[in-house]
């Protein structure tokens, strides 16, 4: 009985801690865990539908190459009609990504880190700038604007992405970007501190 | 009689003679041009369309006459401005027509200005790849990566890649230059901190890279050569903020560079648009422990295929 009452209110105690560290866990991770699913959703649709189209070789004609992606793009966004900002970048996950980015423009190397941000980021591209360009989910990305380089050291802080998707540079907008569609998938509003 | 037909001989000679100054475009080779020797060219931030780049790759179809290279890398921004099928054509088929009727391939890497679905161009010869390796000959390997999105997958294939490599020389091309005294851009320094420590211990012994619409030859970093080229189309006159990294840089024309490795030593001469020899110079193969390690794994390779071959 004496033992009883020494062992029960531990276990109680290690049982409480153990549900409170999953709590914490999952209150930390679970946004992520979120935009890890959606992100996988929409692979699943895009290989989906890339099954519809004809195969394109490895070694071929940029006619096919271009009919490919456009036909491609036509079925997903004709999949997705409804899809607007946020769908991927869920509000929940938003902070996460703020937190990242401000880590990685801001202090030691930020500088540059911005700097290399501005190269070739179609807003500000000196050689072939498009200012106008839109960021509106399910629109094309203009082939004739250049593409902005992201840092490794912050792609590899991010969360990784399957093959088929990018993270690229509108002006302050962080972009989802198809390659293979060459479509804006989702995005996250002006997040690169000024 | 016997006098005319020597003065006829003499005439022909002469004709053949100018004939090929004129193919030159008066270049003056200075590259060994060594039999058995590998040769390449690097072009870089190609794909204006414009007269500019087609003067050059005209430069480039003549000295290959005479410098027989059998390759041509493109260090990336191989179409600006669009990407139709007539873009394909205007930026790339139609000036380097007459190298590729001549068998030369050319590799490309992807720079800032091109779709990722290049890599799928048959002419490219990417395989479907946005970074890519390919080994032209016995010691010699070319690693091909794309500097606009190094993310974690290619950042583990180049360290796999480089420690697997049991070639001699190493020669690694992408756009985005690790060093460089440009006004514009300088260097990417984010890239530099996550790519300098896979080269150096792994026997890199040259970077091409583009980007900076200049010629810029650096001296040595950690001991590896990095070469920009990246005004094969585009041209900064004056981008060059020349510093104490710079070899040799030419700003004031379009160029392309020439190479040729015999041995331990690869040679290199810039040319610019109007033939004029503006780099030229001899430089060594980089001798790391992982170097020497690779190259007695290759020599056992072929101790073994060799005592394989008389033992059947």
């Amino acid at each position: 009985m004496r033992k009883f009452l020494i062992t029960a209110p531990a276990l109680l105690l290690v049982a409480g801690c153990a549900i409170n560290r999953q709590a914490s866990r999952s209150r930390t991770i679970g946004p992520l865990e979120q935009f890890d699913g959606r992100v996988k959703e929409y692979v699943e649709l895009h290989r989906r539908l890339q099954s519809k189209v004809p195969e394109l070789k490895e070694k071929t004609e940029p006619a096919k190459i271009l009919a490919h992606e456009q036909a491609l793009g036509r079925l997903i966004k004709a999949s997705r009609p409804d899809a607007r900002q946020g769908d991927l970048f869920k509000p929940a996950v938003q902070p996460y990504f703020e937190r990242v980015l401000k880590s990685e423009f801001t202090g030691a190397g930020g500088k540059s880190a911005k700097a290399t941000v501005k190269d070739g980021n179609p807003r500000y591209d000196e050689q072939s700038a498009h200012p106008g360009l839109k960021v509106a989910v399910n629109a094309t990305y203009p082939k004739s604007a250049p593409l902005s380089t992201v840092p490794p050291t912050l792609l590899f802080k991010l969360p990784k992405l399957p093959q088929e998707l990018e993270y690229r540079f509108v002006g302050r907008n962080l972009v989802l970007l198809d390659t293979e569609a060459n479509l804006i998938v989702d995005y996250l509003p002006e997040v690169v501190p000024q | 009689m016997k006098l005319r037909h020597v003065t006829v001989m003499i005439h022909r000679v002469a004709v053949m003679l100018l004939a090929t100054a004129f193919l030159a475009g008066a270049v003056e080779i200075r590259l060994p041009c060594k039999p058995g020797s590998f040769k390449f060219a690097v072009f870089g931030d190609t794909g204006t369309g414009g007269r500019e780049q087609y003067e050059i790759a005209q430069q480039a179809a003549s000295c290959q006459r005479i410098f027989p290279f059998e390759l041509a890398i493109m260090l990336g921004d191989n179409m600006y401005g669009g990407e139709a099928p007539r873009d394909f054509q205007k930026k790339f088929e139609a000036p380097y027509k007459t190298l590729m009727e001549r068998g030369v391939k050319f590799y490309a890497a992807l720079g800032n200005h091109d779709d990722a679905e290049q890599r799928m161009y048959k002419l490219f010869n990417m395989n479907g790849e946005r970074y890519y390796t390919f080994r032209p000959k016995a010691d010699i390997r070319f690693f091909a990566l794309d500097s606009n999105y190094m993310d974690q997958d290619q950042f583990k294939w180049v360290e796999k890649a480089l420690t697997e490599s049991h070639s001699k020389w190493k020669i690694v091309f992408f756009h985005h230059p690790l060093y460089s005294s440009g006004r514009r851009h300088g260097p990417n320094l984010e890239l530099r901190k996550v790519l300098e420590p896979l080269f150096v211990p792994y026997g890199v012994s040259f970077v091409f890279a583009g980007h900076e619409h200049f010629y810029e030859r650096m001296k040595p970093q950690s001991g590896i050569y990095h070469v920009i080229m990246g005004s094969s189309g585009k041209l900064r006159r004056g981008g060059i903020n020349k510093s104490n990294l710079t070899a040799r840089g030419f700003d004031e024309d379009r160029a392309f560079v020439l190479c040729e490795i015999d041995g331990d030593t690869l040679y290199l001469q810039a040319i610019s648009r109007t033939g004029e020899t503006i780099d030229y110079a001899a430089l060594p193969c980089r001798k790391t422990p992982h170097a020497a390690a690779a190259a007695a794994a290759a020599q056992l390779d072929v101790t073994r295929a060799r005592a394989a071959g008389s033992s059947r």
